[in-house]
């Protein structure tokens, strides 16, 4: 594995890669490649939000059964869940009793060589469920405090003095408009009357 | 189960049996209507076959509007007031007699009752009264009650497209003043049953001023119940002593007055509110009535005073020692200029 081929295999990801260079890049691809690609696409798609979990089962299986074996080692109770591994970062606390375990396992004698992986694989967890739990956390904000201060501190008094007051000059005015306004139309209630009189009359004459 | 869309061809030919039948029915049914209506509008079937003009839809207003059982929803729409009204009327079938009644949908404002040539207003917390009139003027100018060919001195008469209003044909009729001195009118009538659809005050330009929509119009054969029960109704007789006695005053002269307007009536009274006396005359030119007051000044008022309320102009302005106010539906310049043209009669 080279950094030359690792190179090209990125530039393959990024679309920035000819036909010839294609074909080039696959013809040295090993197995070892292979996965190499299969990581780099499964970063680019945490990154690009496109993916949710790590799905490669066996990644995350391996973890969990070395974390069984540690508590089983340190006689605690399993209260890791163990389904998969949303169920542990669910875990109020899930990343410091990884910690804890994690170094526990590396200070054992038998773990050492998985311990450095361990680490990694921790890492890598942050990495995905610190993307993945972003939106969810936003959905738990606490609700803010209602407010309830009133906007107005109180009622100011007002004078009543002003309704003691003589009618204004525009009042009386607003009087007269009333009262002509329902002078009118009570007139037009009786004027058919005055017509009907006039039309006997007419007709009598 | 007898599935419900067969297409069996002896079921298919059952169905345009069936519709072909119906058809048939429906054409007797228009048939025989048409027959039963006719005695009351002679001029029906004409109007289908003829060309006709305004003179046929208005006597066919006429008509509606005094031997039609209807029960109809009005809605006036006048400046920013809205006001919603149900409107009843029907023939009393042992006297003959016009029965209907106007009442606010929503309560508190008067109520009026016509019995033949009687009007009864009945409003809260007052007592009721009567008055002669041949007509209920909620809504209808009372000349469509009469002889509407008497408004040919001040307007023509303007026959324009159909339209539909409320889910029904109607003939729209423009009355359009001659002398562009007052309003508009235009009312849309009925195809059917010849009663108005719609009326409105228009402006010279075309904005309408005020109008009145009717919402909804159920037509029966016979009179509603609540007809015969409005018959039996006792209402007030219609009383001389509520109309100012006829004093016709000399006092004021009118130098200006719009095309076709002609004085109703003259008197002094009590303007009912105030109880300031007042100098009254009304005119009219026979689609709308003016009222002219003529009071001592107001301290306070000076300046003219210009004021609209739908159609309905109100223009007050100071003269030399008097105030005159003009009050009516013609526009606030015609208003102003019929108040700016009361003088004083000179006394020898």
């Amino acid at each position: 594995m080279t950094n030359n081929n690792l190179e090209s295999l990125s530039a393959l990801l990024d679309d920035e890669v000819n036909q010839s260079e294609i074909e080039q890049t696959m013809d040295v691809l090993g197995d070892e490649q292979t996965a190499t690609f299969g990581r780099y696409g499964l970063i680019g798609d945490v990154l690009r939000n496109e993916q949710q979990l790590v799905t490669d089962n066996a990644f995350s299986m391996s973890i969990q059964a070395a974390i069984e074996g540690l508590e089983q080692d340190a006689g605690l109770e399993s209260s890791v869940a163990s389904d998969s591994v949303v169920a542990i970062s669910t875990h109020p606390k899930w990343h410091q009793r990884i910690t804890g375990k994690v170094k526990s396992f590396t200070s054992s004698s038998t773990g050492k060589g998985m311990g450095q992986m361990a680490i990694a694989a921790s890492v890598a967890l942050v990495a995905v469920f610190g993307v993945s739990n972003m939106a969810p956390q936003n959905n738990l904000m606490p609700s803010p405090v209602l407010n309830t201060t009133p906007l107005i501190d109180g009622i100011s008094p007002v004078s009543t003095d002003g309704l003691k007051a003589k009618p204004s000059a525009n009042q009386v005015t607003q009087t007269r408009i009333n009262a002509l306004m329902a002078d009118h139309n009570q007139q037009l209630r009786v004027a058919e009357d005055e017509e009907l009189d006039k039309d006997k009359e007419e007709n009598d004459n | 189960m007898v599935p419900l869309f067969s297409f069996s061809f002896t079921t298919y030919f059952n169905r345009i049996f069936v519709a072909a039948k119906s058809s048939i029915i429906c054409l007797f049914l228009l048939f025989t209507s048409t027959a039963f209506s006719s005695p009351a509008i002679p001029t029906d079937i004409a109007a289908t076959t003829e060309k006709v003009n305004a003179a046929f839809w208005l006597s066919k207003l006429r008509m509606a509007l005094t031997q039609t059982n209807f029960e109809a929803g009005i809605v006036t729409l006048k400046g920013e007031k809205t006001e919603s009204f149900q409107w009843v009327h029907g023939v009393e079938e042992s006297t003959g007699t016009e029965v209907e009644r106007v009442s606010p949908l929503i309560g508190g404002g008067v109520m009026t009752i016509r019995k033949g040539d009687t009007v009864t207003f009945v409003e809260p917390n007052k007592e009721p009264y009567s008055v002669k009139s041949t007509s209920i003027r909620s809504f209808i100018p009372p000349v469509f009650y009469k002889n509407a060919a008497q408004l040919i001195n001040s307007y023509q008469f303007v026959l324009v497209s159909k339209s539909q209003i409320a889910g029904r044909s109607a003939q729209l009729i423009r009355i359009e003043s001659v002398s562009k001195h007052a309003y508009n009118y235009w009312i849309w009538i009925d195809v059917l049953s010849g009663l108005p659809l719609r009326l409105a005050f228009v402006d010279e330009v075309g904005d309408v001023k005020e109008q009145v929509l009717m919402t909804h119009l159920t037509l029966h054969k016979e009179p509603a119940p609540e007809i015969t029960k409005l018959f039996e109704f006792s209402t007030p007789p219609a009383t001389e002593a509520l109309i100012a006695q006829r004093q016709e005053t000399n006092n004021w002269n009118m130098s200006w007055l719009p095309n076709g307007f002609k004085l109703i009536k003259s008197d002094r009274h009590h303007v009912s509110i105030s109880r300031e006396v007042s100098d009254y005359y009304l005119y009219s030119d026979g689609l709308v009535e003016v009222s002219i007051y003529v009071q001592r000044p107001l301290e306070s008022f000076n300046g003219p005073l210009v004021l609209r309320d739908g159609a309905t102009s109100f223009a007050m302005v100071h003269a030399n020692g008097f105030d005159v106010t003009v009050v009516g539906k013609v526009p606030e310049e015609i208003a102003v200029k019929i108040a700016s043209s009361v003088k004083a009669v000179q006394q020898p």
